[in-house]
């Protein structure tokens, strides 16, 4: 199969360019080898930055991101949570760190209000009362599968084809450039190999393993970051602490949970996401420094990322991002580094460059065509009051006549379940929780997972066998921490799925 | 007479209760949310030997027969499940497995999924095909309540009569009153009807109130919706109890305690992050076990206090006893038996 | 709040009275009302149905993790914004015009400055006027002098239940001045004496709680069934259906006992007035089971289930009206 641009890597750098190349009338493919958002884009901490974070120390990274923030707002207003973000010293703090803060932001251009004491703890009352400082960002939290389906869903409309569960196993380089690209698809169905003239490198922490099959390396340093999801919106805002950049600054409520982050570490392999038990007890300690209550909050799952970021990495490591371009494959763009904030530019970035390269002189309008509605927030159900959120412009797809909820912790309605396997990207059970949000509320699947896996049975055809194993499988992965509250969960989960179904290993 | 106090009203708790009043013991149990029994299939996967007679008199009934032997059943997803006393509708004999199986189940109604049911029954060589009643139940709605009169049942016994197979698995919808209306099912639609295996449901909690309404009959004072909030213990030996019930309280004076408080899934042993300790502060707990086998340490029986010496009058029984041998699964033959023991452990025995 | 302790076993949702009615279909069940709809900042958007709970305490009572599901219920209930339900607005337009949430037709006020108040309620001085009497009669026969006050309002429980919480504190502090008056109130109404208690902080007694060890006879005859009124056993005290079978047997009068006795009348939490048809479908279920077990009629210490179940034909007398004192 022909293309004129190959995208490799469906997070939302790849999602971006896709949509913004298809707008610009180049025609194009995307493919991802897992779902959407397999990386890093499924991994972070759902965090629209303001750009204070970065201002002290990487203030283009912090103009960007205050710009990119007002863009993203106006264009996908639909996942995005206006919380307002507060940044806050405690009396252990260097006092002088704030007013460098400051300075720092008003010369990158990122907005920000002083609050007194006692305004912080009116407007944010889980504070710490010992708060000493508090600066008012335009923080915000987003929802990325949310964000990167949008991506997906307006890039098709523009005319490009998009294809998840389909890996690139090899390429073929001729004469410097690479002529074929060879490609394994989960669905059957779409040729093995595909005949692209430019390739771009998309691949977020796989950049690297993408390159090496064109004969080309890119040093990565990938980076791991631990997040733990709390039950429940713990805090109106996003809370920062107010301190040079470390790990266990950041609190982010964000639908029915409160994502704390986040810690660095060097990543061994792309999918080297593991949490350890002391990350966890760091995140408590430090994010509960500023918000004690959190302590006693029901910790739900754990999970990780890892950050595409070049050699040289780490928590120093600049957030921008780099294009690379070698000579043994003069044709494939490798495309490194990034966050989820600025997606939308670096996309525009590499497909000025795409362009250039095809000879395409259309402009950039990602900035300006809308991705979807504004959020509703009212409706006359839970549900329906959501679906704006969860589906942007496709949540007219989904049939509110029937009432009937299927996910209880996240009030998921079987119609959405059954539109969301219509509209075709959801093979797995797990691609059908990253839409819908079934099975990421506090039970975490315990309820509903079977109910889901029914309907995909019948709408599907799906093999409940495999299907079933490959979600538990995925679910486990983020419990193996569970405590307290969650622990007792976890004992139900097993008295069920081990005791009375089989299913698993005894302990 | 002498007065037991026996904490906990699931399995563990009714039956030693049950055995202590038959064995002359003036006994008041005091219990407090759903036990894990009720959440359990309502199935024994084995039943132990020590105490098999007295287990069979214990759960027999005038509404519910049960079965014993080599069983197997279905569980609502369609997986196989096997165990040795099961309600008479909820298994077969093991090796007799049905030829052909229709799995019904109401649409979108979580008590029995047909398709995946199907699915997994056919890939272990067993026919079968799903149906879908119509009528629409919410899935937050038990599918009992739908159940209760008489034209629910004809109407149901309609629809499996127009299918042409042996079998037909149906949604664990019947109380234990209810329980003969299976019997007029099979009766009216001409067809063997099992109901699926189901945790969480109507089994479990026909369970737990027929072994309470045993408890009940034998004349064990039921106090229900009450905490044991303190136990006054006098060197190693309890002889009161502090009884908390909405917002009043009574006090008790006791002789003997059994603690059948369940595990920390019910609250009866407390969990702080992954440890388990006693609610009371009063006895060791087993602590270095993961939290399903944590629990009570005990000595022939009798709980041990935290000084490390046997309790005189106190003796544990089920899920809240340590046990290295405790699997998922194995709580219900694990209680009743330890529940014995306690028994026997309290009389000297 | 508690509802973190959540692990989806289903208990609440399994004993739910209004869940196991099939005209309570509608209601998301306690547990999607009292821990998971709280999660959500669109949580007012749950819509009328989340009203549709009588507030029987029946799910808190079967949770294992003992999650206060009713305290988180009512939260929600006052986040709901909106129009009210039509039988809910009357209620709210005769409190605020005359203090009560149905029209007064007791005239029977005593207001001789006695030492104890006996405290009606709304329904005992509106709809049940004839109980109200009958526990007057029985306490003055015990040698119980009382006022019974004009000025005493409603005790804001049934606007609690609506989420009225503005108007339910103002008779509050109208209520505490005329209580300041008396050194000890009697209740005959399980919802007033919880209300009393647990928002008012008042140590109000219900009948039950003053009759209990008095020497009490009865000429009714027949055998006469339980209902336990869900804020009697499940709100103040367990003990209470203990209480009320061992004061009847005492007097003389022939109980049958049975399990379903403490199960909801369906007349609470704004039932009555919000979801009459619900509400009546489960009290015609209680009945049903009484019928089936052949009894004279029942016995019960609250005007709620007095009303709704003597609705569906069934005889139904409050305890007031059944004894006497032994002369």
């Amino acid at each position: 199969m022909r293309t004129d641009v190959l995208i490799i890597g469906g997070g939302a750098t790849g999602a971006g360019i896709a949509r913004d190349l298809a707008l610009r009338g180049v025609n194009c493919l995307l493919l991802e080898m897992g779902d959407f958002c397999h990386g890093a884009s499924g991994g972070n901490h759902g965090l629209l930055h303001s750009g204070g974070r970065y201002a002290v120390k990487d203030p283009t990274s912090a103009s960007e991101c205050a710009l990119e923030n007002a863009v993203l707002r106006s264009i996908a207003p639909f996942c995005i949570e206006d919380t307002g973000g507060l940044f806050v010293s405690l009396p252990e703090d260097d006092p002088s760190f704030a007013d460098t803060f400051i300075g720092s932001c008003r010369s990158a251009d990122v907005p920000l209000e002083e609050l007194t004491a006692r305004e912080a703890l009116r407007s944010e009352p889980e504070l710490i009362s010992s708060v000493t400082r508090c600066l008012k960002v335009d923080d915000g939290s987003i929802d990325p599968f949310s964000l990167v389906q949008a991506n997906v869903d307006d890039a098709r409309s523009a005319g490009a084809r998009v294809l998840n569960h389909c890996a690139v196993t090899g390429m073929t380089v001729e004469k410097g450039m690479v002529v074929e690209v060879k490609v394994r698809d989960r669905r059957g169905g779409v040729p093995s190999t595909m005949v692209p003239d430019i390739v771009v490198n998309a691949a977020g922490a796989w950049v690297d393993e993408v390159a090496k099959l064109a004969g080309c390396r890119v040093p990565m340093g990938l980076d791991q970051g631990s997040m733990l999801v709390m039950d429940g919106r713990q805090c109106r805002h996003v809370v920062n602490r107010l301190r040079p950049p470390s790990n266990g600054d950041i609190v982010v409520p964000n639908h029915t949970s409160t994502v704390l982050g986040t810690t660095s570490r060097p990543a061994g392999a792309p999918d080297d996401v593991a949490v350890s038990g002391e990350d966890v007890d760091l995140l408590i300690r430090e994010t509960a420094a500023m918000m004690p209550s959190l302590r006693a909050r029901r910790a739900i799952r754990t999970y990780g990322g890892v950050r595409p970021l070049l050699s040289g990495g780490g928590r120093e490591a600049s957030r921008s991002f780099a294009m690379l371009n070698d000579e043994r494959a003069g044709n494939l763009l490798s495309v490194a580094g990034g966050k989820l904030t600025t997606y939308r530019l670096m996309a525009e970035k590499v497909s000025d460059r795409v362009c250039g390269m095809l000879g395409n002189r259309s402009e950039c309008r990602t900035h300006r065509e809308p991705l979807g509605p504004p959020a509703e927030g009212k409706g006359d159900s839970i549900p329906a009051a959501r679906l704006v959120r969860k589906y942007g412009s496709l949540a007219s797809s989904v049939d509110t006549t029937d009432t009937r909820v299927v996910c209880s912790c996240e009030q998921v309605l079987r119609s959405e379940v059954t539109a969301v396997l219509k509209a075709g990207d959801a093979l797995t059970l797990a691609d059908v929780m990253r839409r819908t949000r079934a099975g990421m509320g506090y039970c975490q699947g315990f309820d509903c997972s079977m109910s889901v896996l029914e309907i995909m049975v019948e709408q599907n055809g799906a093999d409940p066998v495999s299907s079933l194993s490959e979600f538990l499988g995925e679910r486990e992965r983020g419990l193996g921490q569970a405590s307290g509250d969650q622990l007792r969960q976890e004992m139900l989960r097993r008295h069920v799925l081990i005791g009375v179904y089989g299913l698993g290993d005894r302990e | 007479m002498s007065h037991a106090l026996v904490v906990g009203k699931g399995a563990a708790g009714t039956f030693s209760s049950w055995l202590l009043a038959k064995r002359g013991w003036e006994v008041t149990l005091v219990g407090r949310g759903t036990p894990s029994t009720a959440l359990s299939t309502g199935c024994l996967r084995s039943v132990p030997n020590l105490c098999r007679a007295a287990i069979s008199e214990f759960l027999n009934n005038e509404s519910m027969p049960w079965a014993s032997g080599e069983r197997e059943g279905i569980s609502r997803i369609g997986t196989s499940y096997r165990c040795w006393m099961s309600p008479a509708h909820s298994t077969w004999k093991q090796g007799e497995t049905p030829k052909s199986i229709a799995v019904v189940g109401l649409d979108g109604h979580p008590s029995l999924l047909p398709r995946v049911a199907s699915a997994l029954l056919n890939g272990r060589k067993i026919r079968a095909a799903p149906f879908t009643l119509a009528g629409q139940v919410p899935s937050e709605v038990p599918l009992a309540s739908s159940f209760r009169k008489d034209e629910a049942w004809e109407d149901l016994a309609e629809e499996l009569q127009k299918m042409s197979v042996e079998t037909i698995l149906i949604p664990s919808l019947v109380t234990l009153q209810d329980y003969h209306r299976l019997d007029q099912l099979e009766g009216r639609c001409g067809r063997d009807v099992l109901e699926a295996i189901t945790p969480l449901g109507s089994p479990g909690q026909r369970l737990a109130d027929l072994m309470l309404s045993k408890a009940g009959e034998a004349g064990v004072t039921i106090w229900d919706g009450r905490k044991v909030t303190a136990l006054d213990v006098k060197d190693d030996v309890v002889v009161g109890a502090t009884v908390v019930g909405g917002m009043d309280a009574r006090h008790l004076s006791v002789d003997a305690v059994i603690l059948a408080t369940g595990g920390p899934l019910v609250d009866g042993l407390v969990l702080k992050e992954r440890e388990v300790s006693d609610p009371f502060g009063k006895f060791r707990v087993v602590r270095s076990a993961a939290p399903l086998t944590g629990g009570y340490d005990s000595l022939e029986g009798m709980l041990v206090n935290t000084e490390g010496r046997a309790m005189v009058n106190v003796a544990g029984a089920g899920d809240c006893l340590s046990s290295g041998s405790r699997e998922y699964g194995s709580g219900l033959t694990e209680a009743l038996e330890s529940a014995y023991r306690a028994v026997r452990a309290l009389e000297g025995t | 709040m508690n509802e973190g302790r959540c692990v989806k076993c289903g208990s609440c949702m399994r004993v739910c009275p209004v869940l196991n009615d099939p005209l309570g279909e509608r209601f998301p069940g306690p547990r999607t009302t009292g821990v998971d709809a709280p999660r959500f900042l669109e949580r007012e958007s749950i819509g009328r149905n989340a009203l549709m709970c009588t507030m029987c305490h029946a799910c808190e009572w079967a949770c294992p993790s003992g999650i206060t599901l009713t305290r988180s219920m009512l939260k929600l209930r006052s986040e709901m914004i909106g129009e009210r339900l039509p039988g809910h607005r009357k209620m709210v337009e005769n409190v605020s015009s005359f203090g009560r949430t149905v029209s007064t037709e007791f005239s029977g006020w005593v207001e001789n400055g006695e030492r104890t108040l006996y405290f009606p309620g709304c329904i005992g001085l509106g709809r049940s006027t004839g109980l109200t009497l009958s526990v007057s009669s029985l306490l003055t026969s015990l040698e119980i002098k009382h006022d019974i006050s004009s000025q005493a309002l409603c005790c804001g429980s049934p606007l609690v239940k609506i989420g009225a919480l503005d108007l339910a504190d103002d008779l509050r502090r109208r209520n505490l001045e005329v209580f300041s008056r008396y050194d000890r109130v009697i209740t005959s109404c399980p919802g007033c004496t919880y209300q009393l208690r647990e928002v008012y902080g008042i140590e109000a007694e219900h009948v039950i709680e003053v009759l209990k060890g008095t020497d009490l006879g009865s000429r009714l005859e027949g055998r006469w069934a339980l209902q336990v009124p869900c804020h009697l056993k499940r709100g103040l005290s367990p003990w209470t259906a203990e209480d009320l079978a061992s004061i009847l047997e005492g007097a003389g009068v022939s109980v049958v006992r049975m399990p379903e006795e403490d199960g909801c009348c369906g007349g609470g939490g704004g039932m009555l007035s919000g979801f009459p048809g619900t509400s009546s479908s489960i009290a015609r279920n209680k009945v049903d089971m009484y019928r089936r077990a052949g009894v004279e009629g029942v016995i019960t210490a609250c005007p709620f289930c007095s009303l709704n179940l003597g609705r569906e034909g069934m005889k139904v007398l409050d305890i007031g009206e059944v004894i006497a004192p032994k002369h």
